[in-house]
């Protein structure tokens, strides 16, 4: 299995009860209680965080793109990508992912990932996602046009990495008269397509289809193992059977001596997250157009949307790992098998956690946690 | 009277459900992004002075959602060639909301088939430092309290809104909403250039607490349209026809004889 070190760069000086008050951290709380001395100390941390990861011996890195919220500090993550690629030399840097339908010219985001691209050699992921609810509150595109935005952006700059240029290029919502990016991507033909979501069955599906890696974000694990099961199926309906490396599963994890004192010390941490950094109305998780309307009448008769979870909750429900490491790692070798997937998006940092007790969860997972399927997988390779 | 049964009108492909009853004068009356709400007894009252026809928008209520409505001016054009279609002369153009911004966008392009306008509670232009209720964000109780102005009407619109029917239709219908609506919220920045284009008397019908097209917009289109009489009703949010529905009925119909040819 490999390890992705994912950071969502929370505000994590937020004033939780603020966000309480306001009901959600994104969109409508208002910037007034963002303080730029304490976010230059956290972006600074995070970065730090990530580049402590490659020393520690993960795999890669994973940024994402969320607009006007205390959630995530990355409304442009190409910019954080930049510093990394730097400074990083040789994991893997990928943005989990650019909300294609946010831009108005797609071509932005192919000159950006070929760039991380060039400026990584070749070690770049390229995410591409629609963006939450949220996202087309903030940022003013209509939600309706989601869907069309998405595919024809990702046929443009898909284009536009493997057809020479000059040409044309005339969609419903976007119309080019030169397609000629400079620089052209590192990797060849183009780097590889993850493709994150929060389990809708047409991003599953279309992401089979193409060979797309994807990538579950927070859920209870039984139901990861439905949508891989899901992306398998897809996949092989399509004539293009697929290995669980194209799986990938987004959690948290966090160890410490015993599971009493994994959870006491993660617990603050998890419930910031769930209760208060990601909690939104379904009025802006999922604006009408979003989804389409059977999807959202599956979601109102579900009434997960909006529910409290403690740090119990989403232990017990495999959304993330915490505990002693022989307790995550026989939790982790039992997901695995449960859902099939190779990868794992990891965070170390998550909610209000304070960056010296990141670097220790992240120091311990390399420790405990990597070596162990590392070694089940190099076993596993030898055997084949 | 009997409501009556809903007719279709074949458009090229499209078939647009709507309901006509009544004699006299040519209502066609275009409703708002909540739909069409059927037959009610104020459609039934109105059609007791004037031949009403109410149609259901394409992809709200029963009607199909059509490959080509992705614009609020789409909408215009349909309704253009919709009264060339039933050949409908010196027709009364009410819309509400939504309906009173394709209205006006039907307007400024052809109003050979028009003998007025009515913009009711319409929304389509933007107000500088106006700021309007956010119908996709608000949540169902503050929402419904953004649209109607009394406490009976609001507990009445919130109990409504609980019916399973109803809310399966309203997420129909907030998509095909969201769409026109959404980006720039419910306005057209080109619909000022052209208001100067309506050449037919033009009632601008207005609740004077509505949050969600304020009056500000009433000022708006009154300096922009040549020929208009503005009527305020107190008491009003932004559906006069169930907060005040016999001052709604007496100025709209009061208008329409005034206007008939």
């Amino acid at each position: 299995m490999k390890f992705f070190n994912f950071h969502l760069m929370p505000y994590a000086a937020a004033d939780l009860d603020a966000i309480e008050k306001n009901g959600s951290a994104w969109v409508t709380f208002s910037n007034s209680h963002y303080d730029p001395e304490k976010g230059a100390e956290l972006y600074h941390n995070y970065l730090d965080e990530l580049e402590y990861a490659e020393e520690l011996g993960f795999d890669g890195v994973c940024l994402n793109e969320h607009h006007q919220t205390a959630y995530g500090m990355m409304p442009v993550p190409g910019l954080l990508a930049g510093a990394l690629a730097r400074s990083l030399k040789k994991i893997k840097l990928a943005v989990l992912g650019r909300a294609l339908p946010l831009v108005s010219n797609p071509l932005t985001i192919a000159e950006e990932y070929a760039m991380l691209d060039n400026l990584t050699r070749g070690r770049f992921i390229a995410g591409f996602v629609r963006g939450i609810g949220a996202e087309y509150h903030a940022m003013g595109v209509n939600p309706g046009f989601s869907h069309e935005r998405f595919h024809e952006a990702h046929d443009l700059i898909m284009q536009a990495w493997t057809r020479p240029g000059p040409f044309e290029f005339v969609g419903k919502h976007y119309h080019m008269r030169y397609v000629n990016p400079w620089p052209r991507p590192y990797q060849d033909p183009h780097p590889p397509i993850w493709v994150p979501s929060q389990g809708s069955a047409d991003t599953i599906k279309w992401a089979a289809k193409m060979g797309y890696t994807y990538c579950q974000t927070l859920s209870p694990i039984a139901v990861v193992a439905g949508f891989f099961q899901m992306y398998r199926d897809a996949a092989e309906a399509a004539g293009k059977p697929a290995t669980n490396d194209q799986l990938a599963w987004s959690n948290s994890i966090y160890i410490a001596e015993t599971d009493e004192k994994a959870l006491r010390e993660a617990k603050p941490h998890l419930e910031a997250l769930s209760n208060r950094f990601l909690k939104m109305p379904i009025e802006m998780l999922l604006p009408p157009g979003y989804t389409s309307v059977e999807s959202m009448k599956r979601i109102r008769a579900a009434k997960v949307v909006g529910k409290v979870q403690t740090a119990e909750d989403l232990v017990n429900s495999g959304v993330v790992l915490v505990g002693s490491p022989n307790t995550v790692r026989e939790k982790l070798e039992e997901y695995q098998e449960l859902a099939g997937f190779n990868t794992s998006l990891t965070k170390t940092q998550f909610g209000t956690m304070p960056s010296s007790q990141a670097r220790t969860n992240a120091a311990a997972i390399a420790e405990e946690i990597l070596p162990y399927f590392r070694a089940k997988a190099s076993t596993k390779a030898a055997a084949e | 009277m009997p409501t009556p049964e809903t007719q279709h009108l074949d458009m090229r492909g499209f078939r647009l459900p709507y309901r006509r009853a009544g004699a006299g004068p040519t209502v066609l009356f275009l409703h708002g992004a909540g739909g069409s709400s059927g037959w009610t007894p104020w459609h039934d009252a109105l059609s007791q002075h004037v031949d009403l026809i109410a149609p259901e928008h394409p992809g709200w209520d029963s009607a199909e959602t059509p490959d080509w409505l992705d614009h609020t001016t789409d909408l215009a054009f349909f309704y253009l060639d919709v009264m060339e279609a039933l050949d409908l002369r010196n027709v009364h153009l009410v819309g509400h909301s939504l309906g009173g911004w394709t209205a006006a966008e039907v307007a400024i392009r052809n109003t050979s088939r028009l003998a007025s306008l009515t913009l009711l509670c319409a929304v389509g232009l933007h107000v500088d430092g106006m700021l309007a209720a956010d119908g996709f964000l608000l949540q169902p109780e503050e929402r419904v309290k953004s649209l109607v102005h009394a406490k009976q009407h609001q507990e009445m619109m919130l109990q409504r809104a609980m019916d399973p029917d109803l809310l399966d239709l309203n997420l129909k219908n907030s998509q095909i909403a969201a769409k026109l609506l959404w980006q720039p919220r419910n306005y057209n920045p080109q619909l000022r250039k052209w208001l100067h284009r309506v050449d037919v008397p033009t009632l601008l019908l207005w609740g004077a607490n509505d949050q969600v097209a304020p009056p500000a917009i009433a000022d708006a289109y009154e300096q922009l349209i040549p020929n208009t009489k503005k009527v305020v009703l107190d008491e009003c949010g932004h559906i006069p026809p169930m907060e005040q529905t016999q001052a709604f009925l007496q100025t709209l119909t009061g208008f329409v004889k005034e206007n008939a040819a």
